[in-house]
């Protein structure tokens, strides 16, 4: 692979091998190690361009804003082509990013409800959001029953968590579905994490008075 | 109560954890806050719920893993994050996101827009160019153009009267930037359209004397009101005067009154009826710029026979135009579009047709219907709209 450019040498100590050097690029045959490194590191290395630094961002958080976007959707597969629509317009718009502005979870959260917004405009022209059974024919696994029963408790949370108010469904995703801690939650939500943590004793009573356990 | 609040938050966020954790159930960390059973039971056990129902939201297995080189591979597409330009890159999802109806109607409308501001835009520069200019050409090109597609001949006439005018501002503009080589040719091109408008007003007549009218008066104006603009621009531009423009157009703006037959006076128009008499240009030694009181003698043809008998009566056949009109200074112009022969009424108050203007000298005699049927060649009163 060809690196065009300077690389910090200290941040790829000992990470790069059989460097060959040339009047005008590095020949770089092992890239470093990214799942080393911390987020601030990657971020830097995706503002300047770098998109393997970028990719192991993604798979850092894809799978957290996935169930964030998933508990808003009825479909599997719109929610896998939005968290990568979430990651892809994150990354056209790193440029614009501040590290010292908003934690970066923060600012994911922050375009996927975009994203989230978007989408649902999308399906209100064109009639809808696709309905379970539909779902069921497009969404591919090796195992049609155990979809089904999924789908089928999916629908059931997601009823569920619909009759809760918005900040109350909100904590509930982030702290429970998308597994952040009071602190994530709260630079997510704008709250502090005391605030969180009472919002979320709310949101949990609430919850369980909906339940029929 | 909200120090309560926190800390009863707080104590069901430690709990949370350790169930989490698997290090403790909903009923072992109860045991340990058995004063806050009641407040600590519901909230658990909705945790617990949501828990065991957690991996219903998972993606699918290996969706991370495979859809990281798919976009990775999209970020290369998109090297440099900090070189996109935002707007533009929304512009294709713009229309991506959206039906293909409103995609097509957005681009057609797109389209046209774009098309129509270029066009206007060109054309407006098309038409605002004078002699010189790199598109006046096309101005010229777009002219004859217009003309060709004119449905009929008066269609075409008007455009022609309608250049001869274009042609006039854009000398009076050659001559307001410096640009006077150029206004010869002008000149040659006003030349040009008047001969076409005269020859068109000629053919509209065997046909429609009505519009054939309507066409000379037209064509009037277009000869009057430049006279009187160059009058004021040449007084401001006395090298041009020295170097007999003036007295060219003049003659020009003559020639189709002059040289026409006498069908083409007969249909000009009837609404601005005077006394005065034949346009002569070329007679008076020094250029004085009286032409421009002429030019209403040759659309005032058309007098009414009752009229025409009063006058001929007052007015004797010798007397010429040349002897008979004032000469007017060069620095009053406007005076000049009104001077009449000396026999005709006051300037301020031409008298209509109709009334016979008294003379001062003689008795008028009854008027002689013979004499209606020869007037002069000028003052033809038979035109019948």
């Amino acid at each position: 692979m060809l690196v065009f450019g300077l690389i910090n040498e200290d941040l790829h100590d000992g990470q790069l091998c059989n460097k060959t050097w040339n009047s005008t690029f590095i020949r770089v045959e092992e890239m470093p190690n990214w799942q080393d490194s911390e987020d601030s590191e990657l971020i830097k290395f995706a503002q300047e361009g770098e998109s393997e630094a970028f990719g192991e961002l993604y798979q850092r958080y894809a799978q957290t804003i996935f169930r964030f976007i998933y508990a808003n959707l009825n479909n599997r597969l719109d929610a896998e082509d939005l968290t990568e629509e979430v990651f892809f317009r994150t990354w056209r718009s790193l440029s614009k990013y501040r590290q010292k502005g908003v934690p970066f979870l923060a600012y994911l959260f922050k375009i996927a409800r975009n994203v989230l917004i978007d989408f649902y405009r999308r399906a209100g022209r064109s009639g809808g959001i696709m309905s379970i059974e539909e779902k069921q024919i497009t969404d591919f696994n090796p195992d049609p029953g155990e979809t089904a029963i999924l789908n089928i408790e999916h629908q059931e949370v997601r009823q569920t968590l619909t009759q809760l108010r918005e900040d109350y469904r909100t904590v509930i995703v982030l702290r429970f579905l998308s597994g952040l801690s009071p602190e994530e939650t709260g630079q997510v939500m704008g709250r502090t994490p005391g605030a969180v943590r009472i919002l979320q004793h709310r949101a949990l009573s609430a919850l369980r008075s909906l339940l029929e356990i | 109560m909200t120090r309560k609040q926190d800390e009863l938050s707080g104590i069901l966020d430690s709990c949370l954890e350790l169930i989490a954790s698997g290090a403790a159930t909903v009923d072992s960390v109860i045991d340990q806050y058995p004063q806050y059973s009641d407040q600590l039971r519901p909230p658990l056990e909705a945790a617990i719920w949501l828990q065991s129902r957690k991996e219903v939201f998972n993606p699918r297995p290996g969706f991370v893993k495979l859809s990281h080189r798919r976009l990775v591979n999209r970020f290369k597409e998109q090297r440099s994050p900090a070189s996109a330009s935002e707007t533009w890159s929304r512009l294709p999802a713009f229309f991506q996101e959206r039906r293909i109806a409103v995609q097509y109607s957005a681009l057609l409308t797109l389209t046209a827009v774009l098309l129509f501001v270029g066009y206007r835009s060109t054309d407006f520069l098309v038409q605002r160019s004078i002699p010189g200019d790199p598109l006046y050409q096309a101005k010229i090109t777009q002219e004859e153009l217009r003309v060709k597609l004119a449905p009929n001949e008066e269609g075409q006439t008007r455009l022609r009267i309608e250049y001869a005018q274009r042609r006039v501002i854009e000398m009076q503009e050659l001559v307001l930037v410096g640009r006077t080589d150029m206004v010869d040719d002008t000149l040659k091109n006003f030349e040009f359209q008047l001969d076409l408008a005269a020859e068109g007003i000629l053919t509209v007549a065997k046909t429609d004397g009505f519009k054939a009218a309507q066409l000379s008066s037209l064509f009037e104006q277009t000869l009057r009101v430049p006279v009187n603009n160059f009058v004021g621009i040449i007084d401001s531009n006395p090298e041009l005067a020295s170097g007999g423009f003036m007295e060219k157009f003049i003659a020009l703006a003559a020639e189709p009154f002059e040289e026409r037959p006498i069908e083409f006076l007969l249909v000009a128009d009837t609404t601005t009826p005077t006394a005065t008499s034949t346009p002569t240009f070329t007679s008076t030694p020094t250029p004085t710029y009286t032409a421009t009181a002429t030019f209403t003698s040759t659309a005032t043809v058309f007098i009414e026979p009752t009229a025409t008998a009063t006058l001929k009566a007052t007015q004797p056949p010798a007397a010429s135009p040349t002897s008979t009109s004032k000469p007017v200074t060069r620095t009053d112009p406007t005076a000049t579009a009104i001077s009449p022969p000396t026999s005709a009424p006051p300037p301020t108050d031409p008298p209509p047709p109709t009334i016979a203007p008294k003379p001062t000298d003689e008795p008028t005699p009854e008027p002689a219907p013979e004499k209606t049927k020869k007037p002069k060649p000028t003052q033809h009163p038979t035109y019948q709209p």
